[in-house]
């Protein structure tokens, strides 16, 4: 800790160079947008000021939190498809040996070395109107038309989930594997189920992994643009992407700002609400 | 993929183009505008009228596109049969092989030009109306003409054929008859109410 007595402070010192990175890359921006929100906007002219009406104007224009909605919607659709998804393969990699955990995950990696644009292009030859998932079922006269896998919801979360299922599955198998197994193995002897040893003592010791993994899914998720945008066909609106229209089409840098600082307070407070809840049931 | 080509905006509506139809999310001033022209009114104003024909438009469109590359795509993957896309782009992907054509609809079309500006105080004002005469010199402007179907304003230039001509859109008497002025100054007044019904349009459920 600081200042401690074997001289530790000189690991602080080693902190600095990321300290001012953060400060120039994080804080002063953040700084400078929640500045923005609370200026003045009219017809263009931006007056520095304190001034809530951007904030007013935003929650009351009927849209800004009608999208926020669909966002947080979008958002929670993705991280309980990654945890649903991504624990089974944590397990997975817990149990397999090095070889086999060296192929999962290189195959969850894998879609995070991809273009996001090429990535979401590639879908289109997957889940599109003339993909091949419709054109084989409709070969086969399962439909008689097709399908709509994307241009919605579920193929804005189905191709984000791809991506990011290994930021769920990583910390998870990370907190698996840093579980004892001789205390699996104490309550196997002891007569537990092998269910009963997952659900009471494998599941609780990686709840902190599970957490920290949808915690990480969601917040990339609440920022997602690209990805509606081509995968939503623009149908699927995230506040990401309204905020960009705010301030490359409007130019209504005060208005973007104050929908900036409302998203992040809608993610810092689900946040909150969902580790308050973790920490009463723990 | 359409048995009969397309004549006009309106036929967009039309229960054949159901989950073919793609309009342009970028420009949403002029698909605004362009479902105004389909129903027989002026471009002006974007109203209540105007947001009726884009849902009733809505079981039709499977897709906006935001970027030219996405539109081209949509294209080329035959994900989509028709949408409003600029007159280059759509014959660059014609010479590609792309099965497609261009056709200008009956109400008229919107045709935007890039201009070239040089700002109060500029720095260097005689360079930068040099540089303006060096670009919309004859044979450049030709070149533009001929590569990229960009029509000119220097009226000296000739383009050389009626292939040319066609592509250039604009490139024909006929044609030019049939650009809709747009009113610019009512369209930068009403940015931001128009951009806010739009995200409201595209965000509203049980559409797509």
């Amino acid at each position: 800790m600081l200042g401690s007595e074997d001289g530790s402070w000189k690991a602080w010192l080693l902190l600095l160079p990321v300290a001012a990175v953060y400060a120039a890359t994080f804080v002063v921006p953040l700084g400078l947008i929640f500045g923005l929100s609370l200026a003045e906007f009219d017809a263009g002219v931006v007056t520095p000021g304190f001034d809530l009406s951007n904030y007013e104007a935003a929650l009351t224009d009927g849209l800004t939190l009608p999208i926020l909605w669909r966002t947080v919607e979008l958002a929670a659709m993705v991280t309980i498809g990654a945890a649903v998804m991504g624990y089974p393969v944590a397990l997975q990699m817990r149990r397999s040996g090095p070889v086999l955990r060296t192929v999962i995950l290189a195959l969850i990696v894998a879609p995070l070395l991809t273009s996001v644009i090429v990535r979401n292009v590639a879908w289109l030859l997957v889940l599109g109107r003339t993909g091949f998932i419709n054109e084989t079922l409709m070969a086969t006269g399962l439909i008689s038309r097709p399908l709509p896998l994307m241009y919605n919801n579920f193929g804005v979360a189905l191709a984000t989930l791809h991506v990011y299922l290994t930021f769920a599955a990583l910390p998870i198998y990370a907190a698996l594997v840093s579980i004892d197994r001789r205390i699996e193995e104490s309550a196997a002897s002891l007569g537990a189920s092998p269910s009963a040893v997952f659900w009471r003592v494998t599941f609780p010791l990686s709840r902190s992994g599970l957490i920290a993994g949808c915690s990480l899914v969601f917040i990339l998720s609440m920022g997602l643009y690209l990805t509606p945008a081509i995968m939503g066909g623009s149908f699927v609106v995230t506040t990401p992407m309204l905020i960009t229209d705010l301030a490359r089409n409007q130019y209504n840098w005060p208005l973007a700002s104050a929908v900036s600082v409302l998203l992040l307070l809608a993610i810092g407070l689900i946040l909150m609400a969902t580790m308050s809840l973790q920490r009463r049931r723990g | 993929m359409l048995d009969t080509p397309p004549t006009a905006w309106r036929d967009m509506w039309k229960p054949e183009m159901r989950g073919i139809a793609a309009i342009n999310d970028a420009l949403a001033d002029q698909a605004m505008q362009m479902a105004n022209l389909a129903f027989g009114r002026d471009p002006t104003p974007v109203d209540d009228v105007t947001f009726e024909h884009l849902t009733a438009l809505r079981p039709n469109l499977i897709s906006l596109w935001s970027t030219v590359a996405q539109a081209e795509q949509l294209f080329r993957s035959g994900e989509v049969g028709i949408s409003p896309l600029w007159n280059g782009r759509v014959f660059k992907l014609i010479d590609r092989g792309v099965p497609l054509d261009f056709v200008v609809p009956e109400e008229g079309f919107f045709a935007r030009w890039n201009a070239y500006t040089v700002p109060r105080n500029a720095a260097n004002p005689d360079l930068a109306m040099e540089f303006i005469d060096y670009v919309m010199n004859e044979e450049r402007q030709l070149a533009l003409a001929v590569n990229l179907s960009y029509g000119s304003p220097n009226k000296n230039v000739v383009y050389p054929n009626d292939d040319v001509r066609r592509r250039i859109v604009v490139g024909t008497p006929e044609n030019i008859a049939k650009v809709v002025p747009e009113n610019f100054e009512e369209i930068a007044d009403n940015s931001e109410d128009w951009s806010r019904r739009w995200n409201q349009w595209k965000a509203a459920r049980g559409g797509a």
